[in-house]
């Protein structure tokens, strides 16, 4: 029962030797990668296997003998099973979103089984794990998560997938690594953003306030393409035409979000604070512009705005930009 | 101040759990003390309260409090910790109030551990088929239990949690089976046994006194199970010699001290003799039965044949003990038995029944020779008008006059006591002699099964040139004693049990005996000498457990390796059970004549098949499209491939036999 061990040292060591390679997704677990060990469980399954067995051989009970080797007999099958309910599964690597520091960042992969295999756990080292249990045909999308603790780009490394079914006596377990990177955005500093924050906007050419970006202005006649949502129904039933709501356009503002606001404030403060900024200009929809040491984020607003300056600032002054 | 431990209560798993512990428990309850039954119970039932009220668990204080209270409860009523029923009572308290600490699921294996040890308890006690078959359900729902507590989302449905583990019991039994026929078995316990293993049991005593055989004679139980090598030797000669006792007080006979036979025994027949092969229930008692007479060479090791011809081994018989031997019906020691032995076979009482002393003097002086005498008492039995009966009324002080000249009713017991007593009486040497006879026949499993109902007492007396002559007296009251077994010989509506008028309720009975003897012998009785001849007669010649322990090897590994291939093996896919399926198809046209090319593409077949049988056209079609769908489509869906194998299986290219005009 233990060569399926001994065989598994084999290429533990090698993996060892050669350091981790990146895993191309999909990974199908296979007798390459599945280490099996009995659990501390296990152990005393086996020390529970020898008190009977004692106890069998004094009192020259038979039918002791054959509970001992009925049991003796289960874990030796429950191995076997523990062993199959990881051979066969297929991981890919789904995407990992960006994230804060200070949440957890989210490594998806998708997960399925050519059976069912129940109480499946992954996680990353020293994580508690995600538990999936695949019972039904198809894949299902799995969450594995760790701490974001610093800015930049988060690689976790090698995940461990794992099983202590059917009876925890065995923990079968396989590591994988897609080398999937998950990118860090500092952590935003709300506490004085509008005290500093006026000061930035004030520098910048503003034309309307932060939270005004939604303001109704004032109401025309309807033109083609003006949105359903935009009409004023209950306005049009007292006029002869349909009447849209006009609002002040967002685009019209621009906000400047600059370095140089935040006096001698450490850069990585700095950096939260302007991350704060983004958001909030991206929660009122006003137009910004963001300028880093070395760079410059011409205004605008929207996701793509959003996302290039929170990457600017989370790889700010970090050489090892893009591994 | 501490806040209470948050209790831990998923309730269907916690409640199943405490159910299969009650299940364990149950059986013990019959010779635990009550007040440990009653203390189990309510820790059971309170844990059951907790979860359902969410009350929290007690106090770490509070349970060591109960544990020490309990612990001295347990040494209070056994005045030890060790032994057989102390250590189960201890079990029993741990694995209970384990369960008022248990925090969280991963905690509960420890005390489903001890549930599967808690098994192993139970056959301290009984090893019967009806607790094995018990323990075997408890034992699948501990396993269930683990599964169970193995899945942290609890998401796969009970059913498939009860079929999984009946899976593994089941994969578990070859292993099983190899470990048990193969592991090397050791005589005698690695430690002394703790005194409270084995127990009184019912059976012959090393005394006899009116009114002990009839008792015995009402118990149905099991004394030995006799097979023969050869014919079953006729009931008057099953006689089966346990003791021999000559030592008379007045009231009761005694056995003396056993001596080992010195002088040589001389077969007179000089037959074959009759080999059997005796499964002894343990008594407790280091007498083994034999027939009469054993030749000593045929004994088994580490007994000993006595001066009396009776057979006793050093240890006590504390376990079920399988043993053969070979008996001659007329073995006997002509030279006897020394000066000693035959003085103390007329030895009696200075005083007490003179009446029967007076009939003793009168039949010995009436008969020439000491046969002679012998017979005219066996007459007198036999024509007086004695009663074979089990219940005797009571004797009183000359209990031998006052039976036969009074009450003239008794046992066997009764017969062979004063027989001998008036033996002696007229200077004849004579002893009694305690065992069963005949038995009964099982048919069905070809063996005698003697049960204390047969137990027996008879007479031996010393004829000069003849030896120790065996003398049944009760032949002479009750022949049907002697020849057709107890349950005949009894007044009608004395023997209930025994006996059993209708036929199938007898074939019922003998059945049931086959079988369990089949499990003592090949279960219980699996010790060290039972494996070493199995496997000789496999034909593996004498195994040493070096060898055992190879074979052990050898299979398990062998298992384990098939186990794998079973377990592990890809499961077949869509895709072989649609490649399968066509080969199906492709055959049933072979049948008819319309064999496939290997090179032909399906469609071409198809298109062959189709002109060749139009009749069947259709289906051809159909199935083929399907195939090239499966077997080529980018987009296959699963109801094609039930809709295909549906067509295949009922697809039938012979023509159904019908006369054509």
């Amino acid at each position: 029962m233990h060569s399926k061990v001994i065989s598994n040292l084999f290429p533990m060591l090698t993996n060892w030797i050669r350091g981790q390679r990146i895993d191309s997704s999909p990974v199908i677990l296979n007798r390459r990668r599945i280490y099996i060990l009995p659990t501390r469980r296990g152990l005393f399954f086996a020390l529970l296997l020898l008190l009977l067995l004692l106890g069998s051989i004094n009192y020259a009970l038979s039918l002791g003998f054959v509970l001992t080797f009925l049991l003796a007999g289960l874990g030796h099958v429950a191995m076997l099973h523990t062993y199959r309910n990881l051979s066969g599964i297929q991981i890919s690597a789904v995407a990992a979103a960006p994230t804060f520091v200070g949440e957890r960042a989210q490594f998806q992969v998708s997960i399925e089984a050519p059976g069912q295999r129940p109480a499946i756990g992954l996680h990353f080292k020293n994580q508690s794990p995600e538990w999936i249990d695949l019972l039904e045909p198809g894949s299902q999308t799995v969450a594995i998560s760790l701490p974001a603790t610093q800015r930049g780009w988060l690689m976790p490394g090698r995940f461990t997938v794992f099983t202590n079914f059917p009876l925890g006596l065995f923990r079968a377990w396989s590591y994988v690594d897609f080398g999937t990177r998950c990118l860090v955005y500092p952590r935003p500093l709300p506490s004085t953003l509008m005290a500093q924050g006026e000061h930035a906007i004030q520098n910048g050419q503003r034309n309307t306030s932060l939270e005004g970006a939604d303001d109704f202005s004032n109401l025309r006649e309807y033109r083609v393409g003006d949105s359903p949502r935009h009409v004023a129904w209950k306005a049009s039933t007292k006029s002869d035409a349909w009447l849209t709501k006009q609002f002040i356009h967002p685009a019209a503002a621009t906000l400047w979000l600059d370095w140089q606001f935040f006096g001698d404030t450490d850069p990585e403060t700095r950096l939260s604070r302007l991350t704060d900024m983004v958001l909030t200009a991206e929660r009122t929809q006003q137009s910004y512009g963001l300028r880093l040491p070395h760079c410059e984020m011409a205004p605008s607003v929207g996701t793509a705005q959003r996302e290039c300056c929170l990457k600017a600032l989370a790889l700010f002054e970090i050489s090892d930009a893009e591994p | 101040m501490q806040s209470p431990k948050a209790t831990w209560s998923p309730r269907p798993l916690l409640n199943g759990l405490l159910a299969t512990l009650a299940l364990v428990i149950a059986p013990h309850t019959a010779h635990l003390p009550l007040w440990l039954s009653v203390l189990t119970t309510a820790i059971l039932g309170a844990r059951y309260w907790m979860a359902r009220q969410h009350i929290a668990l007690p106090r770490k204080w509070l349970l060591y409090a109960l544990a020490i209270a309990a612990v001295s409860g347990v040494i209070l009523q056994y005045k030890t910790v060790f032994g057989r029923e102390a250590g189960v009572a201890l079990l029993t308290l741990m694995m209970t109030l384990k369960l008022l600490e248990v925090k969280n699921e991963r905690d509960v294996w420890l005390i489903v551990f001890l549930g599967y040890f808690m098994l192993l308890t139970h056959f301290l006690y009984n090893q019967s088929l009806f607790i094995a078959a018990y323990l075997l359900l408890v034992a699948w729902l501990f396993t269930t239990l683990l599964i169970a507590f193995s899945q942290p989302r609890a998401q796969m449905a009970w059913r498939a949690q009860f079929k999984l583990s009946a899976k593994l019991l089941l994969q578990s039994v070859p292993v099983m089976l190899v470990l048990f026929f193969l592991f090397p078995r050791i005589s005698g316990p690695l430690w002394n046994l703790p005194s409270d293993v084995t127990s009184a049991q019912t059976g012959l005593s090393d005394s006899m006194a009116p009114g002990m055989i009839s008792q015995l004679a009402q118990s149905d139980s099991v004394a030995f199970r006799v097979e023969f090598a050869g014919k079953l030797p006729p009931s008057t000669q099953r006689y089966f010699r346990v003791l021999v006792m000559d030592h008379f007080d007045g009231y009761a006979w005694r056995a003396r001290r056993t001596r080992p036979l010195t002088s040589p025994l001389q077969d007179q027949d000089q037959g074959p003799g009759t080999r059997y092969t005796i499964t002894l229930e343990p008594h407790n008692k280091p007498w083994l039965p034999v027939m009469d007479f054993v030749d000593p060479a045929s004994l088994p090791i580490g007994s000993q044949l006595n001066s009396d011809f009776s057979v006793t081994q050093r240890e006590l018989v504390e376990r079920r003990k399988r043993y053969s031997a070979t008996s001659h019906a007329s073995l006997v020691n002509p030279i006897g038995t020394n000066a000693n032995d035959l003085s103390r076979a007329l030895d009696l009482p200075a005083t007490g029944n003179p009446r029967t002393r007076a009939l003793a003097q009168q039949l010995r002086s009436a008969s020439r020779t000491e046969l002679d005498f012998v017979n005219q008492a066996l007459a007198r039995f036999h024509n007086e008008p004695y009663v074979y009966t089990l219940r005797p009324p009571r004797l009183g002080a000359n209990s031998i006059d006052e039976f036969l000249f009074d009450t003239r009713r008794g046992f066997c017991e009764h017969y062979a006591s004063s027989f001998t007593y008036l033996m002696r009486a007229g200077g004849v040497p004579a002893r009694i002699v305690t065992g069963y006879l005949s038995g009964e026949y099982n048919q069905l499993g070809n063996y005698l099964i003697v049960r204390q109902a047969d137990a027996h007492a008879w007479s031996e007396v010393w004829l000069t040139g003849r030896g120790w002559v065996r003398i049944d007296p009760t032949a002479a009251v009750a022949p049907n004693r002697i020849e057709q077994g107890i349950a005949n010989a009894l007044p009608a509506g004395e023997a209930l049990f025994l006996n059993n008028p209708s036929p199938w309720l007898r074939q019922l009975k003998f059945s049931w005996d086959t079988f369990n003897n089949s499990w003592n012998q090949w279960v219980l009785g699996y010790d060290q000498e039972r494996q070493v001849s199995f496997f000789a007669r496999l034909g593996f010649g004498i195994l040493s457990w070096e060898d055992l322990s190879l074979y052990l090897l050898m299979g398990v590994g062998s298992i384990f390796g098939l186990l794998a291939i079973l377990t592990l093996r890809p499961r077949s896919n869509d895709r072989d059970n649609v490649e399968r399926t066509y080969a199906l198809f492709c055959k049933r046209l072979g049948q008819v004549g319309i064999a496939r090319d290997p090179a032909e593409g399906p469609l071409d077949f198809a298109l062959r098949a189709k002109t060749m049988r139009p009749d069947l056209a259709p289906t051809i079609e159909a199935i083929s499209r399907l195939y090239v769908a499966l077997r080529y489509g980018a987009n296959t869906k699963p109801e094609w491939v039930q809709d295909f194998s549906y067509r295949v299986t009922r697809f039938r290219a012979r023509k159904p036999h019908t006369h054509q005009p």
